[in-house]
């Protein structure tokens, strides 16, 4: 009984640290999405200026939105990945989980 | 693209100051976490990005210098600029560009730029490079293929405006000054320009704006066919013949390509607006023939134009009569530059698919025979002309085709009235002129080649069986010789006329028994008329007098009255008139 006990605490906590981890990972997605970055093409187009370098810059600008877009989605992945795991290893009576280890 | 940039200075301070902000807080942006590592290496990689461009913006809102960007001035007489030189017109500052150039495509604002220069700048200064050209080929044609893009060009620079007459002036100077030949640069614009008006209702009006040849270079590039692009290219010749107010024409030299070179060229890529040129430009024969240094653009015009398959007989008439009528009644007085071709020559190509109406349909024509039959000879004294004459007796054959000289198994009389007719006044042409060597030879060979077939192919069912099968072998034999024999020499010749008399017998024999056989049909002669012809006899004779007499022989024997036998007559000597023409009748 007191095994069993011990063991359904770790899991707890462990479940409980890869909500934390998602949490955070689902902050800095947001973070990204919000960013001014994502908004600077809008800026440099040809309302600012014209001509081969800014033709370049505008290129680089829709690119690094491009990327940070990206990296958010990638973010909101790992983040579901890691509720995914915390959520099976709480629900499933946590002995399972906790015999593995 | 260019080599130059411009920009807004107020809003490149708000770029600049916004990527400060962007870089700042992508340069905050971390995680610990390891499942954000590469998430957070793109940040970095993107606040590198963000934060590389800052230096640049700062120095532009110092209108400073740095590597390969320096402050500029742009002015109007670079075409490729046109949208830049609007934008520093608005307060933009202009720096040069090292960047190689990106394609970028055309705006409404860069349509209404270019509308803008065209419309008032130097355009002489504007079109001073084969890399402009090629540019402004390029703008046009894309201009031309989008209404948005046209409309934004239209609202700086219509298309009624006389500046585009201008343009082509300008564009006509650099071709006629291109020294090695290739013009293709300016061609290509002109077809951008002809791209851009062609579906404008003004572009007709900008011809008497400009120079006749750069309106001919305009009218080959706007798409027009048929009547319209006819009656255009001859309103075009017509003010270039009549000249100028004052000066001459930028092509009035007597050297190199002309007004009438192009608009002939291409016209005559278009029956239809061949023909149409030739109805407007007939009343003027000289400048048809005289204005074009190439003749041979003449001669494809003429050719396409009064091509007898697809012309009326009473179109072709309105234009063939008064240029044979000039032809024939011309004065000396006419330049006498030595032609590749003569005149009587070109004449030759519209007349040679309408020889019918220089003989029994000239009253089609509203000329008397006798003046059709003495205009025709007057043509062919040329020696350039007769010899075409004889060459071009292919082309006569669409229009014999056409005349059925039998009509559902029955002989067509007045076809054949109108053969007989024609057979006889160009025997008396040919004769007249003494043209009785192997081309007239090879000539009369063809035709009477031309009409055996027509009446062979068509030979009655009812005619005895042993004739056919007697006759047929003969009308085929000879064939392969034709088209081997030289034209000259006196066993060529006879071998020639044995040719032809054999067709000529049989041709004829055909004929008088297919006559006879109608005409029995009809009453007017006793049923079993035709099985006294003597076929196999004629098959035995070796020359047309004696088939002529044989076939006499058989019309005066018949029992009809002297209207039937003179019909009778009237199909022999159809046929029996070409070889009495080259002196066949050696009895006298």
């Amino acid at each position: 009984m007191h095994l069993i006990s011990s063991v359904g605490d770790d899991a707890a906590a462990d479940a409980a640290e890869l909500r934390a981890r998602a949490a955070r990972l689902r902050s800095l997605s947001r973070r990204l999405r919000a960013t001014r970055a994502m908004q600077l093409f809008r800026r440099a187009g040809a309302d600012t200026w014209v001509g081969a370098t800014p033709s370049r810059c505008l290129d680089e600008l829709e690119h690094v939105r491009r990327t940070i877009a990206t990296a958010a989605d990638e973010l909101d992945a790992a983040a579901r990945r890691l509720e995914s795991q915390a959520m099976s290893g709480s629900s499933g009576g946590g002995s399972g989980v906790a015999i593995a280890r | 693209m260019s080599g130059f940039m411009g920009y807004c200075p107020e809003a490149v301070r708000s770029l600049r100051i916004a990527m400060q902000a962007a870089a700042a807080e992508l340069r905050e942006l971390t995680c610990s976490d390891p499942d954000a590592a590469v998430a957070v290496r793109s940040v970095r990689s993107a606040h590198a990005v963000v934060d590389g461009w800052v230096p640049l913006l700062a120095q532009l809102e110092r209108c400073g210098v740095m590597d390969g960007y320096v402050p500029a001035v742009i002015d109007a007489s670079d075409l490729r600029l046109a949208s830049l030189f609007a934008l520093q017109n608005g307060g933009w500052r202009m720096m040069t560009d090292p960047v190689a150039s990106l394609h970028r495509p055309m705006t409404a604002d860069d349509a209404r730029a270019l509308g803008d220069l065209l419309a008032s700048g130097d355009i002489r200064a504007l079109l001073d490079s084969d890399a402009e050209l090629s540019w402004l080929s390029g703008q046009l044609q894309t201009v031309a293929h989008d209404d948005l893009l046209l409309a934004a060009l239209e609202e700086r620079l219509p298309r009624s405006s006389t500046r585009w007459a201008g343009m082509c002036d300008e564009l006509t100077v650099i071709r006629l000054a291109a020294t090695d030949g290739n013009t293709s640069v300016v061609d290509d614009v002109f077809t951008g320009i002809g791209a851009v008006l062609r579906a404008s209702s003004d572009a007709g009006r900008l011809f008497p704006e400009m120079e006749p040849y750069s309106a001919a270079l305009l009218l080959t590039s706007l798409g027009w066919q048929g009547a319209p692009l006819g009656s255009a290219a001859a309103s075009i010749l017509q003010r270039w013949w009549d000249g100028p107010t004052s000066g001459e024409w930028i092509d009035d030299a007597p050297w190199g390509e002309q007004t009438a070179d192009l608009l002939f060229r291409h016209v005559a890529s278009d029956r239809a607006a061949a023909t149409e040129f030739l109805l407007h430009a007939s009343a003027y024969p000289p400048m048809i023939f005289t204005s074009a240094a190439d003749r041979s653009t003449v001669d494809a015009l003429l050719a396409a134009g009064l091509d007898s398959s697809q012309v009326a007989a009473d179109v072709a008439g309105r234009i063939i009569v008064p240029i044979v009528e000039w032809v024939t009644d011309r004065a000396d007085s006419l330049p006498t530059v030595v032609p590749e071709i003569s005149i009587e020559a070109l004449a030759v190509t519209m007349i040679s698919p309408w020889l019918m109406h220089f003989g029994a349909l000239a009253n089609e024509w509203g000329w008397e025979p006798d003046e059709a039959d003495a205009r025709l000879r007057t043509v062919i004294e040329d020696g350039a002309a007769n010899a075409r004459l004889v060459a071009g007796l292919e082309r006569w054959a669409g229009e014999l085709a056409s005349l059925p000289l039998f009509v559902d198994g029955v002989v067509n009389d007045e076809a054949l009235d109108d053969l007989a007719e024609t057979f006889w006044r160009l025997t008396n042409a040919f004769e007249h002129e003494e043209i009785a060597d192997g081309d007239a030879a090879r000539f009369f060979v063809d035709l009477a080649v031309m009409v055996a077939d027509e009446l062979i192919g068509h030979l009655p069912g009812k005619l005895p069986q042993a004739g056919a099968d007697v006759m047929m072998p003969r009308v085929v034999d000879g064939l392969e010789a034709l088209g081997i024999l030289p034209p000259d020499g006196e066993t060529v010749r006879e071998r020639e006329h044995d040719v032809m008399e054999t067709r000529m017998v049989g041709a004829a024999t055909v004929l008088v028994a297919a006559l006879t056989i109608q005409l029995t049909a009809r009453g007017a002669l006793p049923e079993g008329t035709v099985s006294r012809l003597d076929v196999a006899g004629i098959a035995r004779d070796h020359s047309a007098v004696a088939a002529r007499d044989r076939l006499l022989a058989f019309i005066e024997g018949v029992d009809a009255d002297a209207a039937t036998r003179r019909h009778l007559r009237t199909g022999l000597n159809a046929i029996l008139n070409v070889p009495y023409a080259l002196d066949l009748d050696e009895e006298g």
